[in-house]
C-alpha cells in the first residue's frame, strides 16, 4: 500500500514539475521566438541611441595640392535660458559666466545677457555660433554646467579671394556656385549612422557602437590652377582694371600642350568666406566662363590661320588697303586709325590690325568654310570644362553672314566668345593647330585611391601645323613691329600676340564703349603658354594700354613654370609689299 | 572435540542475540577492491569544487579585465577623436598661414620684393637670358594686398628681429665651426651669390 501511494505522489509531482516546465518552455518560446522581434525592438528603443556620423566634404586643391576649400568643424554653444535662469544663484552667476564666455569669443557681455534673458521661458538659444575648436576648448574648460555645445561641419576657403570665382561657395541648403556646385558629385560626402547602447544616465556603454551605415567622405577635387600664379594674375588684373577705369577684367593662362587652365582670373572677384555678408549682386560667378563679349581683332589671328590652312593666302600675300571700304548696302568698313591707302601683306594686316585688309583677304574663302574654321577652334560651343553657368558664346550660321557682317565676323564683331574660349583659340595656334580639350579639373581623387573625372587629353586638329606655325610667326611681327611693341618684350623670350579693341553693342547699336584685350603665346619658337587679358569698358579705347598687363602676366607665367628662354631670333616677315 | 561438546550443550535453545557481536571478525562484508576504488574520495570533491571556484574567479577577473579594456578602448577612441580634431584645427590654421596673401605680406614685411622678369643663365656658356628689370614692378613691395583674404584677420606679422635672433642662437649653439668650414670649402668655380638683403 505504502509503495503504491508514494508512487502516485511521485507521479503527481513529476506531472506538476513537467507542467511548470512546460509553461516555462511555452513562455520561453513565446518570448525568444514568437515575439522576439517585437521585444528586441522594444529593448533596442529603450537602450539604443542612434547616432549620425558625418562624412567630410572633399577639399578643393590646386595643381600642387594647396588647399582652396576645406571642411572644418565648428561649435555652436547653446543653452536653455529657462533652466539657467531658474537656478538658485542665477542672477549673479549667469551674467558672470556669460562674461567669461564673452572674454573668449570677443562678444559684448551686456548684449549677450540681454539676448539670453530676453525670453526667460525659452528652452533653447544660441549663446555663440560657429566657434573654432580653440575657442570651444576654452569655453569647455570654464566648466559652466548649463551650456550645451553642438558640433557641425563648415566650409572655409583658406586662400580667400584667390580663385574665389572658380571655387564657388556653399549656402545653408547646399552648394550655390562655382566648382562647389558643378563638381558636387565628387565633393559631396554621405553621412552614415551608428547605434550605441546607453546606460540609465545616458552614458554611452563602451564597445556598444554598431555602425549601421558607413560614412563616405567626399573626393578631393584637384584643379589645374596654380594658386600662386592665380594670385598674381588676379592682383595684376585688379590693378589694371583700376588703372584703366574698366568695369570688369578677366585673364586666362592656358598650358598649350594639354589645354590645362593655369589661371582664370576675374575682377571683380569674391571671397567665398564672406560672400554671404556681401551685397546680393556681388560677382559670384566666373565672368571668364559665363560672359561672352565680341572679341574684336584678336580673332584676326584665327582668320589668318584659316586662310593659310585653306591655301588661299600666305604671310607674304598682299592686298591694297584703303582706310575705308564701302559696302553695297551703303555701310562701310574702316580701320581704327586713318591711313593712306597702303599695300599690306597678311602679316601686315595683323601688325596694323587692319579691318579692311582682313575683309579683303576674307573674300578669298567662302563664308561656310570660314565659319567651319571658327567652329573647329571651339567658338560657338561650350568648352569641355562645363563650368557652372558657362556660356557657349554666339557663332551665327554662315547663311546669316551677309553684307558687312560677312566681314566683321573675321575681325571679331558680330560673334561673341568668352575669355576661356579665346584662350583656347590661342592654345590651338600655339599647339601647332591641335585644339586640346579645355581642362580645369585634373581629377577627383577618392579615398580608395581611385581617380575619376580625369581629362581625356584627346585633341582635335583645327588647322595644319604649318598654318598654325606661320600664324605664330605673323603674331611675332605684331609683338615686334606694332605700336605697342616696346610694352610687349620679355627679355630672353620671343612673344607672339594679337591685340583687340571691340566695340560693345548696346540696344543694337555700337557706341563708344569697348572691350580691349591682348592674346598671345610665348616662347614663340616653342609655345608653352597662352595668355589672354581682357578689360571691359575702360576709360580709353586704346588696346595698347593693356599690352603691359599681358606682358607682366606672361612674364610671371614663364617665371612660375621655369620655361627655358628662346634660343633663336624671331623671323622677320614683310609688313608691306 | 570440544567443538562438538559445545554444540551439544547449546542444542535446543535459542541462540542469544548478542552472539554474533561476540564474533564480529568472523563474518564481515568486505568491499572488493573495485568497490573500494569506486568509492567517492574527498580529494576529488575538493579538487572539483576548488576548480569551480577557480573558474568562477577567473571568469570574474576576465570579465573585469575585458570591461576595463572596453573602457580603455573607449577612452582611447575618444582621445583619438580629440587628437584628430586638433589635427584638423591645426591643418586649418596651417592652410591659412600657407595662403599666398600671408606669405607675400610676410615676405614684404621682411623686406623682400619680387622680380618682375624671368631670368636664366646657361651654365654651359655662362650666357644670361633676360635682363634684370625693376624689382617690385607693382610698386607696392609685393604686398599690394589687392586680393584679400578674410581668413587672415588677426594673423600677426612676423618679427624680423625675433627670427634673426632665433637663427643666430641656433647657428651659434649648434655648429659654428661647421658654418666656417662650409664657407672655406665653397668651390671656387661656383656661381657667386649676389649680396642681397
Amino acid at each position: 500500500m505504502r509503495t503504491r501511494r508514494s508512487r502516485a505522489r511521485i507521479s503527481a509531482a513529476v506531472v506538476v514539475v513537467f507542467l511548470v516546465i512546460a509553461v516555462f518552455v511555452v513562455r520561453l518560446v513565446d518570448i525568444q521566438i514568437v515575439q522576439a522581434d517585437e521585444y528586441n525592438a522594444e529593448s533596442q528603443d529603450k537602450r539604443a541611441r542612434t547616432l549620425v556620423t558625418y562624412g567630410t566634404r572633399g577639399d578643393i586643391v590646386d595643381a600642387n595640392g594647396a588647399v582652396l576649400a576645406d571642411s572644418v568643424l565648428r561649435y555652436d554653444i547653446t543653452a536653455s535660458p529657462h533652466v539657467a535662469l531658474t537656478r538658485k544663484d542665477a542672477a549673479t552667476s549667469v551674467p558672470a559666466d556669460l562674461a567669461r564666455i564673452a572674454a573668449i569669443t570677443g562678444q559684448d557681455p551686456a548684449a549677450m545677457y540681454a539676448a539670453f534673458a530676453a525670453d526667460p521661458t525659452s528652452d533653447f538659444t544660441y549663446i555663440v555660433k560657429s566657434v573654432t575648436l580653440d575657442a570651444y576648448q576654452k569655453i569647455d574648460a570654464l566648466g559652466i554646467t548649463w551650456i550645451y555645445p553642438t558640433r557641425h561641419p563648415e566650409r572655409t576657403y583658406p586662400n580667400g579671394q584667390i580663385a574665389g570665382n572658380l571655387v564657388g561657395f556653399i549656402g545653408t541648403d547646399g552648394p550655390l556656385a562655382g566648382l562647389e556646385r558643378s563638381e558636387d558629385e565628387c565633393l559631396a560626402s554621405t553621412n552614415g549612422s551608428a547605434t550605441y547602447e546607453s546606460a540609465e544616465d545616458g552614458t554611452q556603454l563602451p564597445g556598444s557602437i554598431v555602425t549601421t551605415q558607413d560614412t563616405k567622405d567626399g573626393g578631393t577635387l584637384r584643379l589645374t590652377i596654380d594658386r600662386d600664379l592665380q594670385w598674381y594674375v588676379q592682383q595684376r588684373m585688379q590693378q589694371a582694371a583700376g588703372d584703366l577705369g574698366a568695369t570688369w577684367a578677366t585673364a586666362v593662362v592656358i598650358r598649350i600642350k594639354d589645354g590645362h587652365l593655369m589661371s582664370v582670373a576675374d575682377w571683380p572677384t569674391v571671397d567665398p568666406n564672406t560672400v554671404h555678408d556681401g551685397p546680393a549682386d556681388a560677382a559670384t560667378g566666373s565672368r571668364a566662363f559665363s560672359t561672352p563679349y565680341e572679341p574684336g581683332s584678336t580673332i584676326k589671328a584665327l582668320t589668318a590661320a584659316s586662310l593659310v590652312d585653306a591655301g588661299v593666302a600666305t604671310p607674304g600675300s598682299g592686298v591694297v588697303v584703303p582706310y575705308s571700304l564701302e559696302q553695297p548696302d551703303g555701310s562701310s568698313i574702316h580701320d581704327a586709325f586713318y591711313h593712306d591707302t597702303e599695300n599690306l601683306t597678311l602679316a601686315g594686316a595683323l601688325v596694323e590690325s587692319s579691318n579692311v585688309a582682313v575683309s579683303k583677304f576674307s573674300d578669298l574663302l567662302p563664308a561656310q568654310q570660314r565659319h567651319d574654321y571658327m567652329a573647329a577652334f571651339g567658338l560657338g560651343d561650350y568648352t569641355e570644362v562645363d563650368f557652372n553657368g558657362e556660356s557657349s558664346g554666339d557663332l551665327p550660321d554662315a547663311d546669316q553672314w551677309f553684307g558687312r557682317s560677312n566681314y566683321s565676323v573675321q575681325y571679331g564683331q558680330g560673334i561673341t566668345a568668352t575669355s576661356v574660349q579665346m584662350a583656347s583659340v590661342f592654345q590651338t595656334l600655339g599647339n601647332h593647330g591641335v585644339r586640346m580639350p579645355v581642362t580645369l579639373v585634373e581629377g577627383c581623387e577618392h579615398a580608395d585611391g581611385t581617380v575619376t573625372d580625369a581629362p581625356s587629353g584627346q585633341g582635335t586638329r583645327a588647322v595644319s601645323d604649318s598654318a598654325a606655325d606661320q600664324t605664330i610667326a605673323m603674331m611675332e611681327q605684331v609683338a615686334n613691329k606694332s605700336g605697342s611693341a616696346p610694352n610687349l618684350q620679355i627679355p630672353g623670350y620671343r612673344t607672339a600676340v594679337k591685340s583687340g579693341t571691340a566695340e560693345v553693342a548696346e540696344n543694337g547699336e555700337y557706341g563708344n564703349k569697348v572691350v580691349i584685350s591682348y592674346a598671345g603665346v610665348s616662347p614663340a619658337d616653342n609655345p608653352q603658354y597662352a595668355v589672354v587679358v581682357t578689360a571691359g569698358i575702360p576709360d580709353s579705347v586704346y588696346s595698347g594700354l593693356i599690352a603691359p598687363v599681358w606682358r607682366d602676366v606672361m612674364a610671371q607665367t614663364l617665371t612660375t613654370f621655369r620655361v627655358p628662354p628662346s634660343t633663336s631670333p624671331a623671323p622677320d616677315l614683310p609688313v608691306y609689299w | 572435540m570440544s567443538n562438538l561438546a559445545t554444540a551439544h550443550i547449546h542444542a535446543g535453545r535459542p541462540v542469544p542475540l548478542q552472539e554474533p557481536r561476540q564474533h564480529p571478525r568472523h563474518i564481515e562484508i568486505v568491499a572488493t577492491r573495485s568497490q573500494r576504488r569506486a568509492r567517492p574520495k574527498l580529494a576529488y570533491a575538493i579538487i572539483t569544487i576548488s576548480c569551480l571556484f577557480a573558474i568562477f574567479a577567473a571568469q570574474l577577473l576576465l570579465s573585469i579585465v575585458v570591461s576595463d579594456g572596453a573602457y580603455q578602448v573607449s577612452a582611447l577612441q575618444d582621445q583619438q577623436k580629440d587628437l584628430l580634431r586638433t589635427q584638423d584645427a591645426l591643418t586649418e590654421k596651417l592652410n591659412v598661414l600657407d595662403s599666398t596673401q600671408n606669405l607675400s605680406t610676410q615676405a614684404a614685411h621682411l623686406g623682400m620684393v619680387p622680380n618682375g622678369w624671368p631670368l636664366a643663365i646657361n651654365l654651359g656658356t655662362g650666357a644670361v637670358y633676360g635682363l634684370p628689370g625693376s624689382a617690385d614692378p607693382a610698386g607696392c613691395g609685393g604686398a599690394c594686398n589687392l586680393i584679400t583674404n578674410s581668413q587672415l584677420a588677426g594673423v600677426p606679422l612676423v618679427d624680423p628681429n625675433a627670427a634673426a635672433t632665433t637663427t643666430g642662437h641656433a647657428d651659434g649653439a649648434a655648429a659654428p665651426p661647421a658654418t666656417a668650414t662650409q664657407t672655406e670649402q665653397a668651390p671656387v668655380d661656383s656661381i657667386p651669390a649676389p649680396v642681397t638683403h
